[in-house]
């Protein structure tokens, strides 16, 4: 067998394909571990670059990379004696069996692992390159490279080349063989889709052949410490168990295909009745007499140009689809798109309703990876099929045009692919047909997947032209896919973003039930247009090129293009002409009318603008008191004209001179009219203006500015970059149209990093929490120069459409085709407006003299009522259990899916049109997403309209901390606990993974700086848990007292420690360890149940004994732990069995709070036999293995 | 019309030089191409039939440039080469039909007779639905001839056409080409004798990529005239003949090796005047005895 071995290695050694996959593994790893455009499994931040976890996971996405080197090595080895010819004379020599078909394995084996090697390498010289910033590098971790060689690279050729090797050798079909790799790549595509929802998790680890997916889930809540010098070995768990297992179907399937291979039966594997019509037939023919000759009709000399391609083409077509591997292959994506489609749950499990498109949305992000690699394979197919049944030559010898054999060929694959989009198209409407929902829009789903299919055509034109140029199918599928990913990766790394300059581009477009393709339709037309009038250059140029013959060397192709050119000038030369102004065109718009920043541009603009203005940070700013907007909306231009006027006050001891301006982005025609200033400075690329008073502002005055611009969208953009206005479902903030006065913390650079990068100085994300906070303290952290403002508007849009302020409606008129609304506080609010208008039904209620109303798109009905009813609930609630509601309105407003959140403005809440708005509640066992989201945002109307804190940190903690618990006390009345805890297991998730990609420190509760998943996420844990432990009435009550004592208070605003120090008041002695943990430290548990053993005793009675491991860790800022004594009062439970809902608990046998201090044993007597036991049981306790709990009692 | 070839060389980029300085005229009719394997015969036809790049030379069709005009060229060309395979599980009929529809023949009635009579010509009419996939070795020559029929071509190339048929299948072939042959130009190549003398009006020799002989079947015998002696010697004497005489060729025959020599004068009576063959006359040639 060692003879076998090492002729495949020597055979290998000496050809290229071994090289070139090195190097590409090498350049690959090397470009992810040195260039930060792409990051995987860590930020620009505290997680170092070439962390052990990170190149553990470079091994893993090489691995998949590494299916097409897998693919061609044993493939190739497989199908080498049969396609070289050699088989019989193989197969009649001594050789055993055993020897020959392992032997080959195992060297094909050991060449395929050998070229993973080259990311061992990137990962030893990576740091040490002379351009990179070498804090961000650790050493060198030899166990991380071992195990994740062993680990993805050894099992994953195992098994992969096992499969590609058994196929190809049994089906002596290399075309098999192909479709084996495409049914792998699906599967590890299918796991990626289950592991979205939590609930799958454990599934998708196990589907996954390829172990990344399975990878990623197990050190999904590691933190950057963690990541730094943990690495994943032998002892991870189902990961582990996903790599036994798909070895072994590997190995199985490989003795399985040893076993029934026969070297005898290796040329006659057609089915014996073939044999014998064949027979029968030539035999028959061999009879025949010689025939009678007569002359050969004449040519009719007729040319029907268009009815021949189209049978050309028609044959082409069919080549492709009558194949088995098409059938094969369709199928498998036929099955992508079911799996996709019924595994389309968000974040927390909710369902949307399937409206069209995101149905074809989520057809066509499901199907596209499955056709690109369609498309490489079958560009490699339709290019050699006739040299690869040797018939190339008669072929070749005829009259037809190269530009006939081309574009037929492109368009058989082509409309292959189009084949597969309408069965996506069939099973979509299946789909929603099958969840209910009528409202088809065929016609949307062909124009979806049409844009779809004009990106694929560019990049068969590409692939095509690459196989031309390379003339080797397997090493052109290889530069293909280099192309792609080089195109995908390589300009953002050079941080080009122009949609001219990367193959194919088009720009990003976003579909709206509101407002359809709208703002994007104009940048589409430019691009598709340019990029197709390129690629007609291109398949111009692969006609020249054609090879008809046997001359492919790259002379001849240049020889036969200039030939090519100088017969057919005309087309080229008009194309050109035509690509040429079309380019001039876009140019001009995108660069010159148009213009847009790169993201290496923006950086540095930041970076700028600290360097030149952070001075000004120290200046006094006057205050806003009130202010008046008219704002005059022009959907369908998508332009606006805004003239405001702003009431601003000197709230400081001592007068202010200087006046700086953070002018919008945007504006034209602007002026910024201060009394009794003159303009001093003006820098227009970072929009920033100073005002000097000629007159200084005494401390008391006020004056009134006035603000006048037009906002105008012209011609084509990159990007589209401003979706405020559209002409249906237009969206401002104020900031959108209205300067910022002062100095601007916002726009400073964040990243650590990039801040290193321009010698920029540490910076804090907020102001440390601190209880004498002076100046910080005498504003919110919504806005730096304002407390509490007065507002008016006045507003107007086309006469079809509803025009939306924060107010009440004081007036309403219709004038010259337009609609006038103006808009007044009832109260004071929040500098922190927004301006809606679309066109909109109304659905209006109230409760309580406060006003309801919906304003909703006629497309989306579905959830209105619910809404209004949500509404009610929590404003129940709250004016009830925390205070009064200080507005006569609360409204809900649709906007487009541009942006995909809620906000909650004083009275107002806009909703994106993807959320809530086409939610599928009819599955009364899902979360009522919609119902969670209207209480969040009218939570907001206490706590952060009223109730806020400063810039500083904490404040988020309890301006959103408390909107999430106002939320989850609405829904904890419809739910009950056991639902309440499914759910909160999903925010615990969102916490753990945050914390887990913490681009700098992670902080507790009451000093949380931005961190979503801790203000979010973690705020809700605490707070539930509070409630549970404490009382909901008792936390509801301190929730009052704090109103009460802080709603529109005058500055110092209240900090966290505030708000801490009330929760503490109100917090019993013996539970007061409740507030430290979780909000002035990071405190987890780990918490299981080690055995359970039951017994029976008199009168049908139980006696339960359940060893509990329960541990109480604290973690630092990088998520360091360590244990910490613990003395906490946790539940224990006994659960019978549920039978309606497994996945719930059944009814409670025994649930006692218990002071628990470590390893416990405790033995309790229940009435019926126990079927769950265990350590609390829903889950309030942040823990991160939720599953040992409880275990079940046997 | 005829077909001029005027000084071709070609050299492959590895070195080989398969043609130098080949120049022919190829006039209507039969004309045969004969040589060893590995002669040059294939790249010459190759080049004729547009499918491959000579490095220097010219060869014109009539007032057609070759080189330059191939697609001109190809729109009268029927190409039938050494070694062609087909796509799997295409009929007979569809096969034709699709190459009918590339060599131009754009009217579908037109296209479905002439594909008929091209299927019949070649007696497989009766297999047209089945597979070409499952032909046999012969049948599968057939349909080579038949493809290469269609659009009744002024220029047909076949190249080593015979190989692997027997005796019954060369016999029907031939009576196909000899048919064929009388008004359009014919180019075989073959390095079966047998077959040139049998069909070919003009003929000429190749080796190593030089033209040794070009002519008349006739022209090539006179050269031989009375001019081959045949003796049957024992395998040990071998050598010694062969330094002795000019020996054209050996056979074995009933075990013992059977030489023909060439000699202007009967070398002793132990050798007899062999039959003046064709054979003769290649093997002169090729062992560069004349």
């Amino acid at each position: 067998m060692s003879k076998f071995i090492l002729f495949e290695i020597r055979y290998w050694l000496k050809k290229p394909m071994l090289y070139i996959f090195f190097l590409f593994f090498a350049l690959f790893a090397f470009g992810f571990l040195d260039f930060d455009f792409i990051t995987i499994g860590a930020g620009k931040g505290t997680t170092h670059a070439n962390a052990p976890l990170v190149i553990q996971i470079l091994y893993g996405a090489m691995s998949t990379l590494g299916l097409i080197a897998i693919t061609a090595f044993f493939n190739a080895t497989a199908t080498r004696d049969y396609t070289s010819g050699m088989d019989q004379i193989v197969f009649a020599s001594p050789i055993k069996k055993i020897h020959f078909f392992f032997g080959k394995f195992f060297g094909a084996f050991l060449v395929a692992i050998l070229s993973y090697t080259g990311i061992a390498l990137a990962a030893l010289i990576s740091p040490h390159m002379p351009w990179v910033d070498a804090t961000h590098y650790g050493p060198f971790s030899w166990q991380a490279n071992v195990y994740g060689f062993l680990l993805f690279s050894v099992f994953n050729t195992l098994f992969g080349g096992a499969i590609i090797y058994a196929f190809a050798i049994y089906f002596r079909n290399p075309v098999l063989s192909y479709i084996a790799a495409f049914g792998i790549m699906t599967l590890n595509v299918i796991s990626a889709i289950l592991i979205r929802d939590i609930e799958n998790q454990r599934w998708a680890m196990l589907i996954d052949p390829l172990g990344q997916h399975a990878f990623n889930i197990f050190t999904r809540y590691w933190s950057p410490a963690q990541r730094n010098t943990g690495y994943v070995g032998l002892s991870s768990g189902l990961f582990l168990v996903n790599r036994l297992l798909w070895g072994s179907i590997g190995i199985a399937i490989l003795f399985w295909i040893y076993w029934t291979f026969d070297f005898t039966q290796a040329r006659s594997r057609r089915p014996k009745k073939k044999d014998r019509l064949m027979s029968a037939m030539q035999l028959s023919d061999a009879r025949t007499a010689v025939p009678h000759i007569e002359k050969m009709p004449a040519v009719i000399p007729v040319r029907r140009p268009a009815a021949a391609w189209l049978h050309q083409f028609a044959f082409e077509l069919k080549s492709i689809t009558r194949n088995n591997a098409f059938i094969i292959l369709t199928s498998i994506g036929i099955i992508l798109i079911i799996i996709g489609l019924s595994f389309s749950t968000g974040n927390f499990g909710e369902k949307n309703l399937p409206v069209t498109y995101s149905v074809a949305e989520l057809i066509g992000a499901n199907l596209w990876i499955f056709i690109m690699a369609f498309i490489v394979f079958y560009s490699g197919y339709v290019v050699f099929r006739e040299k690869e049944v040797k018939l190339d030559e008669i072929v070749d010898a005829t009259p037809i045009s190269n530009g006939y054999v081309v574009t037929t060929k492109l368009a058989a694959v082509l409309t292959s692919v189009a084949i597969i989009q309408l069965a996506g198209l069939f099973l979509g409407l299946f789909y929603q047909l099958f969840n209910g929902f009528t409202r088809f829009e065929i016609g949307l789903y062909i124009r979806l997947f049409a844009i779809d299919l004009l990106s694929f055509a560019f990049m068969l034109v590409a692939a095509y032209l690459i196989q031309l140029l390379v003339n080797n199918k397997y090493i052109g599928y290889f530069v293909i896919v280099a192309f792609l990913i080089a195109n995908n990766f390589l300009w953002q790394a050079m941080r080009i973003e122009s949609n001219m300059v990367r193959f194919g581009k088009l720009p990003t477009i976003t579909y709206s039930d509101m407002n359809g393709f709208g703002p994007f339709v104009p940048g589409f037309i430019g691009f598709g247009l340019y990029w197709s009038l390129f690629c007609a250059l291109l398949v111009l140029a692969i006609i020249g090129m054609n090879l008809r013959g046997k001359e492919n060397g790259l002379r001849s192709k240049v020889a036969r293009l200039a030939l090519y050119l100088k017969g057919h000038l005309a087309l080229p030369v008009v194309l050109l002409a035509l690509f040429l102004i079309c380019g001039g065109w876009l140019f001009y718009n995108t660069k010159i009318l148009n213009t847009y920043i790169s993201a290496k541009e923006k950086d540095r603009q930041q970076a700028d603008y600290e360097k030149k203005y952070k001075k000004d940070e120290a200046l006094p700013l006057p205050f806003t008191t009130a202010l008046n907007y008219t704002i005059d909306l022009f959907p369908a231009k998508r332009s606006l004209h805004v003239h405001i006027e702003w009431w601003v006050k000197n709230v400081h001891p001592t007068p202010i001179t200087i006046l700086p301006f953070n002018m919008p982005d945007k504006a034209s025609n602007d002026t910024l009219t201060v009394p009794g200033a003159v303009l001093t400075a003006k820098d227009l690329p970072l929009r920033y203006r100073t005002y000097t008073l000629q007159k200084p502002l005494q401390p008391g005055d006020s004056i009134r500015i006035a603000y006048t611009a037009d906002f105008i969208n012209r011609g084509i953009e990159n990007e589209v970059s401003f979706t405020q206005i559209t002409s249906n479902g237009s969206f401002l903030h104020d900031n959108d149209i209205l300067p910022v006065i002062g100095y601007s913390r916002q726009e400073e650079l964040t990243n650590t990093l990039d801040r290193r990068k321009y010698d920029l100085p540490r910076r804090e994300r907020l102001a440390r929490l601190s209880r004498n906070c002076t100046d910080t303290c005498n504003t919110s952290y919504i806005n730096n120069s304002a407390t509490w403002v007065d507002l008016t508007t006045t507003i107007s849009t086309s006469d079809n459409q509803i025009a939306i302020a924060p107010g009440s409606l004081i007036r309403q008129w219709h004038e010259k085709g337009r609609n006038y609304y103006t808009y007044q506080l009832h109260h004071k609010a929040l500098n922190f407006f927004s301006f809606i208008a679309a066109e909109y039904l109304v659905k209006k209620d109230s409760i309580d003299h406060v006003a309801i109303e919906i304003y909703y798109d006629r497309h989306h009905p579905y959830n209105v009522d619910r809404m209004i009813a949500a509404v009610k609930k929590s404003l129940h609630y709250y004016t009830t259990n925390f205070g009064p509601y200080y507005q006569q309105e609360c409204r809900i407003i649709e906007f487009p899916r541009y942006a995909g959140f809620a906000q909650s403005f004083p009275g107002t809440m806009p909703y994106s049109e993807s959320i809530g708005f086409i939610s599928d509640l009819r599955d009364t066992s899902t979360l009522d997403y919609v119902t969670y989201v209207v209480s969040h945002e009218m939570g907001h109307q206490w706590w952060a309209h009223q109730v806020i804190g400063p810039a500083m940190q904490g404040s988020e903690s309890f301006s959103e901390g408390l909107a999430q618990y106002s939320a989850l006390m609405v829904m904890k009345k419809e739910y009950g606990p056991q639902k309440m805890s499914r759910f909160l297991k999903y925010e615990l998730d969102n916490y753990l993974r945050g914390r887990a990609q913490e681009k700098e420190y992670e902080n507790p509760l009451m000093r949380t700086e931005g961190q979503s998943y801790i203000h979010y996420s973690k705020a809700s844990l605490v707070y539930y848990y509070l409630q549970e432990m404490i009382g909901e009435q008792q936390l509801d009550a301190i929730l009052k007292k704090i109103v009460t004592q802080y709603a529109y208070t005058n500055p110092p605003f209240p900090t966290a420690f505030n708000i801490v120090d009330q929760l503490k008041a109100g917090t019993p002695d013996s539970l007061s360890y409740l507030i430290s943990d979780m909000f002035e430290n990071i405190t987890l548990f780990n918490n299981s149940v080690d055995t359970v053993t039951v017994t029976k005793i008199a009168d049908h009675r139980f006696q339960v004994k359940m060893k509990l491991l329960c541990e109480k860790i604290r973690c630092d800022s990088l998520g360091n732990e360590h244990n910490v004594p613990m003395d906490d009062y946790i539940d224990v439970g006994i659960f019978e069995r549920n039978h309606q809902d497994g996945s719930l608990l059944g009814n409670s046998l025994l649930t006692r709070r218990i002071k628990i201090h470590g390893d416990t044993t405790l033995t309790f007597i229940v009435p019926k036999w126990p079927y769950q036991v265990g350590v609390d049981p829903y889950h309030y306790l942040i823990d991160k293995i939720t599953e040992d709990n409880m275990k079940i009692a046997f | 019309m005829e077909l001029k070839i005027d000084n071709i060389n070609k050299t492959y980029p590895n070195g080989v030089k398969a043609l130098a300085g080949v120049s022919l005229t190829i006039p209507t009719g039969m004309y045969g191409l004969l040589g060893p394997n590995g002669a040059g015969k294939s790249t010459l036809m190759r080049i004729i039939a547009t499918l491959q790049e000579p490095n220097s030379g010219s060869i014109t069709l009539g007032e057609l440039n070759v080189l330059k005009d191939k697609d001109k060229v190809r729109q009268m060309l029927g190409y039938l080469p050494q070694e062609f395979g087909v796509y799997p599980k295409t009929s007979a009929i569809d096969l034709l039909n699709y190459l009918a529809l590339l060599k131009g023949i754009h009217d579908p009635a037109n296209r479905k007779d002439i594909v008929s009579a091209a299927l019949q010509k070649v007696n497989l009419y009766e297999w047209r639905k089945k597979a070409v996939s499952s032909f046999s070795g012969g049948m599968r020559q057939r349909f080579g001839i038949a493809q290469c029929l269609l659009g009744n071509p002024r220029l047909i190339i076949v190249d080593e056409p015979t190989a692997g048929l027997d005796p019954g299948e060369r016999n029907r072939f031939y009576n196909l080409l000899s048919e064929i042959g009388e008004s359009v130009i014919v180019i075989l190549s073959t390095h079966i004798v047998q077959d040139v003398r049998e069909l070919c009006a003009n003929m000429a020799i190749i080796n190593n990529g030089r033209v040794l002989f070009a002519g008349t079947p006739d022209n090539g015998l006179d050269l031989i005239r009375n001019k081959v002696w045949a003796r049957q010697v024992d395998k040990a004497e071998l050598e010694s003949y062969k330094q002795r005489y000019k020996v054209l060729s050996n056979k074995l025959v009933g075990g013992r090796p059977l030489i023909h020599i060439y000699s202007d004068e009967a070398p002793d009576t132990s050798f007899r005047a062999a039959e003046n063959t064709l054979e003769d006359v290649f093997f002169a040639k090729i062992n560069e005895v004349l």
